[in-house]
């Protein structure tokens, strides 16, 4: 103990550097948080202590920098951050968010990593308003040469579905009144044909 | 020291030892100050945050403790999230790799993620990567480029794949780009229904796309047919036996006698004064006289020359063989139907007359020579003959023919 009190003199009494202008907020800002400055001393064993304030911006930042730049990533592949009771979040492209990105402190403060972490899981899924109407796309669902993006698949599209509702008329428009579908050996579809009367 | 939800900061000697943490719950917790401050522009970068960092060593007064290495777990567990974002993009298809130049992002569906060094990306990195999650890639060039229907006003695209649009996608199925999520309208579908219409009524197939040909099975008797002629001169000609016969017929008139009129003719020479005329019955087609009423007994002969013409082959309704023609398109791939012709004998099979050659040819509609044997492969729709190469003259058809037709489609494998 006398080594402790010892060592907090040594501090208290000169060994202390106050460095000033150390924050690194804004001059328009108000002081993020109270410490402010930096402490060096010496312990008694030779090594060097430095409490330095100004870390506290360093991690502040690098936390923001994550948590702004995500909800405004988000927000630019269809997230929408919506305040209620509780932050929530839409992918529903007809409802409106309540902030574009994280800009406050208080917003920073109430929306967590892993509520965005979970909104970038569910950016390429479907919004539970379509899940009646529509499914996630895949390759054959679209036009050759067309992509898209579904459940973190690119979609190359194919023209499976073009050609086959191509052949469906085709078959109608030859006089064919009932079809059916043609598959290959390994089960798969590749065609239609009149059926055998 | 603890943050208090008002954010007031204050210095309690009692508290233990874990309230050493008290960077952890200022910071990690929400960093609870007040709430209009604004978040700084930041860009610092993830190596920089940890370098930065100057605080060092561990200090203690009583039971109040300040430990450097507090805001290292504080940079770990920011760096945590940071790692899980790169879990969650890897996921949604993004991959990273890295060279001299440094840190890239790549979605290229076919390239796998390399070696990389998760630690060295930073949030600038990682947000791009976010951004662009819902991207193209430019310059990803188009698989099967010729499954291109060419269909007006369908917007496909053969060389790099571009961005969909509502109208690229079938009804009923959704994807997401750049931030929109597209819900399929069916529109290039409709088109590509709309042209198949139009094209199945002419008969017109695409290049990329495969006929499924069909064939109607056939079965056709070759039947003896009589040959030679029916005349009038005795003999045997072809199937036919001519001879004449006389056949002598004797007819009585048989009509109804009439009576004639009795009338008196004066004859002052006659020693009676006169005679009496008719009164008696007669044929008005042979005359006489008959004292009775009755029919005409007059008789007439007739000769008349009769042929015949008796069929002695012996052949009559005999079936010498029975084409049958089928086909069955087997391999879709090959654009063809393979044509088979069978001649199934029957009872009057040795009666025919072969040519030199095979026995059965293949014609068009038009008769132009197009096989021999069997079989014929067919490439394309029409009319298909199957001769019999015989030289009798003695049969009712020489071929049967099949119609091929489209039956179907097949698209590529």
């Amino acid at each position: 103990m006398k080594r402790k009190k010892r060592l907090w003199i040594t501090i208290v009494s000169g060994i202390l550097i106050l460095a000033t202008g150390a924050a690194t907020a804004a001059a328009d800002e108000p002081e993020r948080f109270r410490s402010k400055g930096s402490i060096r001393y010496q312990d008694s064993g030779g090594q060097e202590i430095i409490w330095d304030a100004g870390d506290l911006d360093v991690l502040f930042q690098y936390a923001a920098e994550g948590k702004s730049g995500l909800s405004k990533a988000l927000g630019g592949v269809g997230t929408k951050l919506i305040k209620e009771e509780e932050w929530q979040f839409t992918r529903n492209p007809q409802t409106e968010g309540t902030i574009a990105s994280i800009e406050t402190v208080q917003q920073m403060q109430e929306i967590s990593f892993d509520f965005l972490l979970q909104a970038l899981e569910e950016s390429q899924t479907l919004p539970a308003e379509y899940t009646e109407k529509y499914v996630l796309a895949s390759s054959d669902n679209l036009t050759l040469g067309r992509a898209a993006w579904a459940d973190g698949s690119l979609l190359r599209g194919n023209n499976h579905d073009l050609i086959e509702s191509y052949l469906k008329g085709w078959l109608e428009g030859s006089g064919c009144k009932e079809y059916e579908a043609v598959y290959d050996e390994e089960g798969r579809w590749i065609g239609y044909r009149g059926k055998e009367t | 020291m603890m943050r208090k939800a008002g954010g007031s900061v204050t210095v309690e000697k009692k508290h233990n030892y874990r309230q050493r943490m008290w960077t952890i719950v200022l910071l990690v917790t929400g960093l609870v100050t007040s709430c209009q401050y604004k978040l700084p522009a930041a860009a610092a970068e993830k190596e920089d945050a940890i370098n930065r960092l100057h605080s060092a060593g561990r200090m203690e007064y009583g039971e109040v403790v300040w430990d450097a290495a507090d805001l290292e777990d504080i940079y770990g567990y920011i760096t945590k999230k940071q790692s899980a974002v790169v879990n969650i993009l890897l996921q949604l298809g993004t991959k990273f790799w890295q060279d001299e130049e440094g840190i890239h992002t790549d979605r290229n569906p076919d390239n796998t993620q390399g070696d990389m060094d998760k630690e060295k990306l930073t949030w600038e990195i990682l947000i791009k990567a976010v951004a662009e999650s819902q991207t193209v890639p430019a310059t990803l060039p188009v698989l099967h480029p010729d499954y291109a229907m060419g269909i007006e006003e369908v917007e496909e695209r053969t060389d790099y794949y571009e961005t969909a649009a509502a109208d690229n996608i079938s009804k009923g199925k959704a994807a997401w780009a750049d931030g929109t999520l597209l819900l399929g309208n069916g529109a290039d579908n409709d088109k590509a229904y709309r042209q198949g219409i139009e094209d199945g009524m002419q008969k017109l197939v695409p290049e990329h796309l495969y006929p499924i040909y069909t064939v109607r099975e056939v079965s056709v008797p070759v039947r003896h047919i009589h040959i030679g002629e029916k005349e009038n001169q005795n003999g045997t000609n072809g199937c036919y036996h001519n001879y004449s016969e006389v056949i002598v017929e004797e007819k009585r008139c048989g009509r109804t006698l009439h009576k004639t009129d009795l009338s008196w003719h004066p004859d002052e020479n006659h020693p009676d004064g006169g005679t009496w005329h008719g009164g008696y019955y007669t044929c008005g087609n042979h005359g006489g006289t008959y004292s009775s009423p009755g029919v005409c007994t007059h008789k007439t002969t007739e000769r008349t020359t009769v042929w015949h013409h008796d069929i002695v082959c012996g052949l009559a309704d005999v079936v010498y063989a029975t084409i049958h023609i089928r086909g069955r398109d087997t391999d879709y791939y090959d654009r063809a139907i393979l044509l088979e012709a069978e001649l199934e004998p029957g009872e009057g099979y040795g009666q025919f007359a072969w040519q030199e050659g095979d026995e059965l040819l293949w014609t068009d509609g038009e008769d132009n020579l197009l096989g021999i044997g069997s079989q014929l492969r067919v490439e394309a729709p029409g009319v298909y003959k199957c001769c019999i190469n015989a030289a009798n003259a003695d049969i009712d058809i020489k071929s049967a023919s099949v119609e091929v037709t489209i039956a179907g489609l097949a698209v590529p494998r």
